[in-house]
């Protein structure tokens, strides 16, 4: 019943192993370290049990060979530190290597996630994917690898010499070995559980010190700190009592239980000696080498007991870590040759339809036309379908019938790099990064590696990415800023306003030089003023590149070559402003609804409208 | 208020320490017996049997301590994790704008684990190679050899200038690599949570490269620690080392002058191999308490953070009325050097609505900021709730009175029913769909399969931004605060549903004071007093009629949006170079379709 997990555990740890493949010289180097290390310390109580039986018991001094022998254990000594600083070190900066090469696999390939995958799993978790989980990784590396190869070289070289010494007795004391694997092997059933528990514990804790620090001005706003604090205590006393068991079973089955195991283990190598003393003449020396190898030979299982644990949380974490490598979702990112389109870049959508989720459909067989170099606006009330065009566009999201057309090819041909070339997005919530202002303009650029490049190419990029903000006038905040344009920003851009954010998105935009606007209510934060000046800075560039622009308010689209109104999932009526509200229709009826919210405030306000009118 | 158990722990801790000479001592009687030739069976047995039994006392003792001194130490992390959070519940928003998420989350696990490794595998090495190797030393001198103890311990001082040093060196390797963590921290979680701007700017590759360029000094400052961490056990074997060579040769040299015997010899031997394990853990104690330590100043600093905006003390009655006035004469952001706000006056009444407009960056947001004291005014600025100053009030009594909905809508995990119930946990079924249904959207949520159960996402990342913006405007009418802040509540609402949400606001919530920042100047129309802020001063102030008059930038804005409305509103210099001139034709075409 157990074989189907072992045997998932084995695949799992001979994945592990393969981390290590590319360092097999540093790991290589380290064994023999260790191996060497192991040698130099067996050798000492060999070399004690000879100063033992043929200097002191018979007290035969004679100081020069004494103090050869003397001078040999120190040596020994010297030895096995060096090697073991040295199989130490090795390990150690392995492991680090190892664990850097799985994060930077790990990050680029949750780069290339599909977005659906960013949706379903959240930040927090895949942030502590690829940095805690690793972490324990690196533990598993660091130290339980190394102290299971110490612990079985040991256990080796031990019985060897216990061997050497008193094979018969060497015989029994492999009854040991069983013993100790038992009790590991108790210890792992019963604390499997409780270490569980403290895990989910520990991820619900942090995933409610994560929520609460990202919302902490409204839980104070709406004084909920006490009720925010009751909840996270509850977790916080569930971690205890989670705790408070695994160290009564730490406390039972670890250290103390080894330790009890060993006395006895002394008691009896004792009484084998002192039984034999009846009969026979027994070397002093030899009883004490045999205590000191067996008490050496608790150490390792001394160790691996508390390896375990690390072992265990390290199995999850691999686990989940693989399990995120395996995610095939992924998209297929092989390079993909440029595909020559249209000089036209129209975009065309044939009988398109999509779903986020299996059974609701958000897009249904929609279909048209964006004439490149037109301004293509789409409206409509809120959850219509309006934002998932755009996904589609960006390749967020993936359609599940129809297809989409750009310049005449099939959008999922383009490689990423031409895709994200032709199209600059602007969103609701522009992402700000840290860095600063130009850099958060430049993005696209090698900011990085600044230092290569010519300084020329420098300025080039930082006067395009200057006159881009000027372009949407983020000039003027961002010259009242601190440092103005090479303001740091932390933390997502929390001291920048909403709108001041979308200016600076706006700006990344046109410095991007893209072929194809996409704007997401890309301006409904900006005050109205603002946003005059961005449109127009958006007519400037728009010879030659197109726009497809959603947004809530008719005033800002009804220049739009072409307005689509979208209803439920599908496009009901397309044609320009002056056309559709000739038509009887859900355009007209948007436009009417506004306009005539329009009129009901005129007339509430009074006749100081009227006086401020030039007109009837 | 672990003392305690730390007590038990040391008390037993010493006990064993004192068992664990016997069997030693025993084994050396043995060998006595043995190499002198006067032994018979039943010593030996009653020598086995009191091995056997101390072993089977000290692991009961063993269990004793551990449990008591890992169950202090478990304690105390619950407490200090307890207390972390209560701090971050009271810090100011002034503190999150300067600290990252994810550096904060690394205090919370990194260091707070550091410390709880220090109280518990800290503080028993610390006490164990103390006890333990006390008694062991001691044992050595009374029950073997003071002279050869004496001799034997000649290396300990190299022992403890070693550890000082090591100790110093791995404080500074383990702060670096800690911050480093940090930074690792933060840049992941930028990149993850900001992954449709890295996909849709075609910026992978930066990111990937700033992730390498992070990782690698992570790597670097792991290195210096693990550098550092590797030569402590080396260097503490070879002290032993010295000692243990030492003692079998001055050992040998007391046997040759008859001072000691053989089995006197062994058990030093046994006990010296004791002493490994305290000189061992002496070192590696302060490698613990090191890392201890790093991070516990870390905390420290957290918990010495000053809450900013301080609390006052007075309270307000219950029907205290609903008005606030506002005179802030000049307020920056800490740390910035320039003004977001300059002689800012007005009155807010009770069942007022005032509003507030002007260009992005005026500082709107930062006024709402301040009414909920989220940053501390200086004197001689003051904002009075019910004519008290708010900062003498109580943060209960002035946040009661208010309730914000921020431009930027934040939902929290759980169901869409407990994220609108936020400052009314008890709130009714009945109660919460009224709200949404205020908010207008009782008929979406009710749409859904699990309805006003449906779980939200990280986020709220299962709803639209208008959906979103809806939620927390539901939230805000639902809390029974008399005064509405509502930052820019309908930026993300199509005109229709701004409306539908206008006129329940006014048909329902008349009586409830209102400050309204807004780009939609619709909204403004029947607003009692309206502020136009521009670059953090007022530039003009009114009602709708006198500010339309004005013909200052409100006019212009008005007209602007109003075209849409048909009204001839136009003047015919302000929209002669503007691209919708031509539309107004269409618009009167319409006027005649009416």
């Amino acid at each position: 019943m157990n074989k189907p997990t072992s045997m998932k555990k084995q695949t799992l740890y001979r994945r592990l192993l393969t981390f290590s493949l590319p360092h097999k010289a540093r790991f290589g180097f380290a064994f023999l370290m260790l191996a060497l290390a192991v040698s130099a310390e067996m050798a000492i109580p060999w070399l004690t049990k000879i100063v033992i039986d043929e200097v002191i018991v018979p007290q035969q001094f004679e100081w020069p060979q004494l103090l050869t022998l003397i001078g040999l254990v120190m040596l020994f000594y010297v030895l096995g530190a060096v090697f073991g600083y040295l199989q130490a070190v090795a390990f150690k900066h392995g492991a680090l290597l190892v664990v850097k090469d799985v994060r930077e696999q790990l990050f680029r390939h949750v780069l290339n996630f599909p977005i659906a995958t960013f949706d379903k799993l959240s930040t927090g978790k895949l942030v502590s994917y690829i940095t805690n989980d690793t972490e324990s990784l690196r533990n598993m590396y660091v130290s339980t690898i190394p102290t299971v190869i110490q612990g079985a070289l040991r256990t080796i070289a031990i019985f060897i010499a216990m061997a050497l010494l008193d094979w018969r007795l060497m015989l029994l004391s492999l009854v040991l070995i069983p013993i100790l694997l038992i009790t590991m092997h108790l210890y792992r059933k019963i604390s499997m559980s409780v270490f569980d528990g403290i895990r989910v514990q520990v991820s619900n804790i942090n995933g409610q010190i994560n929520e609460s620090l990202q919302g902490m001005a409204l839980i104070q706003a709406f004084r909920q700190e006490k009720a925010f604090h009751a909840k996270f205590e509850k977790d916080n006393q569930s971690w205890f009592n989670f705790r408070s068991k695994s160290v009564a079973i730490d406390s039972l089955m670890l250290l103390p239980l080894t330790r009890l195991i060993a006395t006895l283990t002394a008691a009896g190598i004792v009484a084998w000696f002192a039984e034999a003393s009846l009969s026979t003449v027994v070397e002093i020396g030899t009883l004490y080498a045999f205590l000191n190898y067996v008490e050496r030979f608790f150490d390792p299982f001394r160790q691996l007991s508390m390896e375990l644990h690390k072992l265990q949380v390290a199995t999850v974490s691999s686990t989940r870590i693989f399990e995120l490598l395996d995610d095939e979702s992924e998209m297929h990112h092989q390079a993909m040759p440029t595909v020559k389109i249209n000089d036209s870049h129209d975009i065309e959508f044939r009988h398109v339809t999509m779903g986020y989720e299996a059974d609701k459909r958000v897009l249904n067989d929609v279909s048209f036309t964006a004439k490149g170099g037109e301004f293509t606006a789409i409206v409509g009330h809120t959850g219509s379908g309006k934002s998932s065009v755009i996904n589609l566009l960006m390749r967020f999201y993936q359609q599940q019938q129809g297809d989409i057309l750009i310049g005449g090819q099939p959008l999922h041909k383009l490689p990423e790099s031409q895709l994200r070339q032709l199209f600059a997005l602007v969103s609701q919530d522009p992402t700000i990064f840290s860095g600063s202002i130009i850099d958060n303009i430049n993005l696209s650029h090698d900011v990085l590696n600044t230092e290569k490049v010519s300084t020329n190419v420098v300025k080039n990029s930082r006067d395009k990415a200057i006159s881009a903000a000027e372009m949407v006038k983020a000039d003027h905040f961002i010259t009242r800023l601190p440092d103005g344009f090479d303001h740091q920003q932390n933390n997502g851009g929390a001291s920048l306003s909403v709108g001041e954010r979308q200016l600076l998105a706006l700006a990344r935009a046109i410095s991007h030089d893209p072929k194809i606007f996409l704007l997401d209510e890309a301006t409904a934060n900006i005050d109205s003023e603002s946003e005059e000046t961005v449109k127009q800075a958006l007519e400037n560039i728009q010879d030659g590149s197109t726009v497809i622009s959603v947004a809530h308010r008719l005033s800002t689209i009804q220049h739009a070559d072409q307005i689509l109104v979208m209803n439920s999932g599908k496009v009901v009526q397309s044609g320009t402003h002056l056309a559709l509200i000739e038509q009887d229709g859900d355009y007209r009826d948007l436009y009417l609804a506004q306009k005539e919210q329009e009129e009901n405030e005129h007339k509430n306000s009074m006749l100081g409208l009227a006086s401020a009118s030039a007109t009837s | 208020m672990f003392g305690r158990h730390y007590l038990i722990a040391i008390v037993a801790l010493q006990i064993v320490a004192l068992v664990n000479l016997v069997p030693s001592w025993l084994i050396g009687k043995i060998v006595d017996g043995i190499s002198e030739g006067t032994f018979d069976t039943q010593t030996m047995i009653i020598h086995i049997i009191g091995i056997i039994v101390s072993g089977a006392v000290m692991y009961g003792l063993r269990f004793v301590w551990q449990s008591q001194l890992y169950g202090a130490s478990i304690a105390i992390t619950r407490v200090i994790r307890s207390e972390l959070f209560q701090k971050f519940l009271h810090l100011s928003p002034a503190f999150y704008a300067r600290r990252s998420t994810g550096d904060l989350m690394a205090h919370a696990t990194n260091d707070l684990n550091a410390v709880e490794e220090t109280m518990g595998m800290g503080v028993m090495t610390l006490v164990d190679s103390f006890i333990a190797g006390m008694t062991v030393i001691l044992g050595m001198i009374f029950v073997v050899s003071g002279e050869l103890t004496a001799v034997a311990l000649l290396p300990f001082p190299l022992l403890v200038l070693i550890t000082r040093r090591y100790g110093m060196k791995l404080h500074n390797a383990f702060a670096t690599a800690q911050s480093a963590f940090s930074d690792l921290t933060e840049e992941t979680r930028e990149t993850v949570s900001g992954i449709r701007a890295v996909r849709s700017l075609g910026i992978s590759g930066r990111q990937e490269k700033r992730f390498e360029k992070t990782l690698d000094d992570t790597v670097e400052a792991n290195i210096r620690v693990a550098k550092v961490d590797a030569s402590f056990t080396p260097t503490i074997q070879l002290v032993y080392g010295l000692s243990f060579v030492i003692s079998i040769g001055y050992g040998a040299w007391l046997i040759e002058q008859g001072n000691i015997t053989v089995g006197l010899f062994t058990t030093f031997t046994l006990y010296l191999a004791q002493l490994l394990g305290p000189f061992l853990q002496f070192g590696w104690q302060f490698n613990v308490f090191q890392r201890g330590n790093t991070s516990w100043l870390r905390l420290e600093k957290l918990f010495a953070e000053n809450i900013e905006v301080i609390e006052g003390e007075k309270t307000l009655p219950k029907d205290a009325p609903a008005n606030m006035s506002f005179d802030i004469h000049h307020f920056a952001y800490p740390k910035a050097n320039r003004n977001v706000l300059n002689n800012i006056k007005f009155e807010l009444p009770s069942a007022g609505l005032v509003g507030i407009t002007g260009p992005t960056g005026s500082g709107k947001s930062t006024l709402l900021h301040l009414a909920l004291r989220q940053f501390q005014l200086k004197k001689p600025s003051s904002i009075h709730l019910s004519g008290m100053p708010s900062d003498s009030l109580t943060f209960d009594a002035l946040r009661s009175k208010l309730a914000w909905v921020p431009q930027k809508p934040h939902l929290f995990s759980g169901t869409i029913a407990e994220n609108i119930a936020l400052a009314k946990p008890n709130a009714s079924q009945h109660e919460i769909e009224h709200v949404a249904e205020m908010a207008d959207i009782r008929a979406e949520i009710q749409a859904m399969p699990e309805g006003f159960d449906t779980p939200l996402r990280e986020g709220g990342n299962n709803l639209s931004g208008g959906q979103k913006q809806r939620l927390t405007l539901a939230r805000a009418l639902l809390s029974s605060a008399d005064i509405l802040l509502l930052d820019d509540p309908f930026s993300a609402l199509d005109m229709k549903t701004e409306v539908q949400v206008r006129r329940n606001l006014k048909a329902h919530y008349a009586h409830k004071t209102m400050l309204l920042v807004t780009q939609r100047l619709t909204n403004l129309i029947e607003a009692d007093h309206i502020l136009v802020l521009n670059d953090g001063q007022i530039e003009e102030r009114g009602s709708h009629h006198e500010l339309v008059k004005n013909q200052g930038w409100y006019a212009k804005v008005y007209q602007r949006q109003s075209q849409l409305g048909g009204k001839d509103l136009l003047l015919n210099n302000v929209s002669q170079d503007e691209p919708q001139t031509a539309y107004n034709e269409s618009e009167s075409e319409v006027s005649h379709h009416e």
